[in-house]
C-alpha cells in the first residue's frame, strides 16, 4: 500500500514537473502563430534534419536575426557546453528541424509579430460577405487597393496565366484561382505607386478615365469591381517624417469601413520592411483588423523568415523584395521575396473565401 | 508743404499700397485654387488650411496626406474662374501635376477637376471639388 501510494505520488510528481515545463507547455499542434514559443537566430544559421553535426542534411539556412516559432527540445551533439537542441518550424513551409541552442537565443516578440501568417476568419467577416452577397457583390471578384507592392506587374497577375505559375504542392489553392480567375491579372482602380494610405480616400488620386470627377479610389473601384473581397495592402508612409502612425491608423479604419459598408471583406496585409524603425505601422495594421475584426495576412511574419528578411540586396533598400516568378515546384522559390508575398497572399485569400462562404 | 515732405508722404502711400497688395494673397478663386495645389504638392499644411474653408479643412488635410508619399511639381497651370453654381464660384485649371516616386515620373492632369471656392472674411477659400 504504502509502494503503491510512493508509486501514484512520484508519477503525479513527474506529471506535473513535464506539464510546467517550458517544452512541454508550448508543445501543440495549432496554426495559430501566437501560442507558440519564439526563439531569434544569432548569426546566419544553418536548420539540420536532426540534433547532430555529422551525416545529416541542412534542410534551411536562416539569416541572423530571424524570429522562429519554437516546437520543442531534445538533446544532440554537445557544443559550448550544451547538448541540447531546438526544434523549430518554418513559418511558410511548415519545414521542421534543428538549431542548437547556441545558435539562438529565446527573443520576446511583440504580439503582432506572431499572428498567424495566413487569417483565420472570424463572425464578423462572415456577416459582412453575406450581406455583400445579398446587396449583388460577386463572390468570383477580389479587388486590391495599395501601393507599388500592390501593382499587377509583380502582385498575382500570373495566377490569371496558366503558364506563368505552377503550385507545385500547394495544389489545392488552384481552386481559388479557378473561382476568382481575371481578378488576379485586373489593374485596380485603387493600387498606384506613390501611394499612401490618405490616397486611397483622395478623389485626386482616382483615374480620371475610369472614375467619376468625386469618386475616391476606393468608390471607384467597388463600382467597377463589384468586389466580395479586397486585400489592403499599404506600405509608404511617413517619408517627411512629419505623420503619426496614428494618423495612417485613422486612416486605415476609413479604408476599412468603407468596405466593410459595401459588405466587402477586407485582408489587412502588414509589410515586409520596418522603415519606419520600431514596427509600429505593422502594430497599427494589427490594431485595426482587431478593431473591425477582419482578417489579417501577417505577410512579414513570412518574409522575415527568408534570407535577406525577403528583401533584393540589389536594391539594398530594405523595402524592395526580391523579384522571381511563382513556380512552387521548386522549391527555392520559397526562399524568394516575391513569391512568397504571392504564394502567402493566395493562401490567405483561400482561407478567407473558405472561411466566408460557410454561411452560403 | 515743401518738397521733400511730398516725396515722402508719396513714398508712404506706396509702400502702404505694396503692402496691401502682398497681404492679399487670395485676390481672386483662381488665385485660391493656385495656392492651394502648391502647398499640397510641398507639404505645407499651414499654407494650405490658410486658403481653405474651415468646413473643407478635414479633406484638404487628407489630400496632403494622399501627396505625401510622392515628390511633385506642377507645370503649366493656369487657373480660371468656369462660373457659378450653389453659391460656389468654380475654378478650372489647365496644366498638369508631375509626380515623382522613387525616381519614377507620373503626370496627372489637372484638367479634370472643378474646384468650388467662396469668399470668406474677404479672402477667396477653396470649399471642394466636383
Amino acid at each position: 500500500m504504502r509502494v503503491h501510494a510512493l508509486t501514484i505520488g512520484v508519477a503525479f510528481l513527474a506529471f506535473m514537473m513535464l506539464a510546467l515545463s517550458p517544452t512541454f507547455s508550448r508543445h501543440h499542434s495549432s496554426l495559430y502563430a501566437q501560442d507558440l514559443a519564439y526563439w531569434c537566430t544569432n548569426l546566419d544559421v544553418d536548420v539540420r534534419a536532426c540534433p547532430h553535426w555529422q551525416n545529416c542534411d541542412i534542410v534551411i539556412r536562416y539569416s541572423a536575426n530571424t524570429l522562429l516559432p519554437v516546437i520543442g527540445t531534445e538533446t544532440g551533439d554537445r557544443e559550448a557546453g550544451s547538448d541540447q537542441w531546438i526544434k523549430i518550424e518554418d513559418p511558410i513551409t511548415q519545414q521542421q528541424g534543428y538549431l542548437h541552442s547556441t545558435q539562438a537565443h529565446e527573443c520576446s516578440p511583440e504580439s503582432w509579430q506572431t499572428r498567424p501568417v495566413i487569417p483565420a476568419v472570424s463572425e464578423t467577416a462572415r456577416e459582412i460577405y453575406a450581406r455583400g452577397l445579398a446587396a449583388g457583390n460577386n463572390p468570383q471578384a477580389f479587388s486590391k487597393v495599395g501601393d507599388c507592392q500592390n501593382v499587377e506587374a509583380y502582385f498575382l497577375s500570373h495566377f490569371d496565366a496558366a503558364d506563368q505559375y505552377d503550385l507545385g504542392p500547394y495544389q489545392t489553392l488552384q481552386e481559388t484561382i479557378s473561382n476568382f480567375s481575371g481578378s488576379f491579372v485586373r489593374e485596380s482602380a485603387a493600387v498606384e505607386a506613390g501611394y499612401t494610405v490618405a490616397s486611397a480616400l483622395s478623389p485626386l488620386w482616382s483615374d480620371p478615365v475610369l472614375c467619376e470627377s468625386d469618386e475616391t479610389p476606393l468608390a471607384c473601384e467597388d463600382r467597377l469591381h463589384n468586389p466580395s473581397l479586397v486585400i489592403i495592402s499599404m506600405e509608404t508612409w511617413n517619408r517627411t517624417g512629419k505623420q503619426p502612425v496614428s494618423q495612417y491608423e485613422d486612416y486605415l479604419g476609413q479604408v476599412v469601413e468603407f468596405w466593410i459598408g459595401q459588405g466587402v471583406v477586407p485582408i489587412l496585409a502588414t509589410k515586409a520592411d520596418n522603415k519606419e524603425g520600431d514596427g509600429s505601422i505593422n502594430a497599427a495594421i494589427v490594431r485595426v483588423a482587431d478593431h473591425y475584426a477582419v482578417p489579417l495576412w501577417n505577410f512579414w511574419l513570412a518574409a522575415q523568415s527568408l534570407p535577406d528578411h525577403g528583401f533584393d540586396p540589389a536594391w539594398g533598400d530594405d523595402f524592395h523584395l526580391l523579384w522571381a516568378r511563382s513556380f512552387y515546384n521548386n522549391p527555392e522559390r520559397l526562399r524568394d521575396g516575391w513569391p512568397v508575398r504571392n504564394l502567402t497572399a493566395l493562401q490567405a485569400l483561400d482561407a478567407v473565401w473558405r472561411g466566408v462562404k460557410e454561411t452560403e | 508743404m515743401n518738397h521733400n515732405t511730398l516725396k515722402r508722404g508719396i513714398g508712404v502711400l506706396c509702400a502702404v499700397i505694396l503692402l496691401a497688395a502682398g497681404c492679399a494673397q487670395n485676390k481672386s478663386p483662381q488665385d485660391a485654387v493656385e495656392t492651394f495645389l502648391k502647398a499640397m504638392l510641398a507639404g505645407d499644411q499651414d499654407k494650405a488650411f490658410g486658403v481653405v474653408c474651415p468646413d473643407w479643412e478635414a479633406q484638404a488635410a487628407v489630400e496632403l496626406d494622399a501627396f505625401s508619399g510622392v515628390s511633385g511639381k506642377l507645370e503649366g497651370m493656369e487657373c480660371k474662374q468656369a462660373g457659378e453654381e450653389d453659391g460656389y464660384t468654380l475654378v478650372t485649371c489647365k496644366g498638369k501635376m508631375v509626380l515623382d516616386y522613387r525616381g519614377e515620373e507620373r503626370e496627372r492632369s489637372l484638367e479634370e477637376t472643378r474646384y468650388l471656392t467662396q469668399k470668406l472674411d474677404g479672402e477667396w477659400k477653396v470649399c471642394g471639388y466636383q
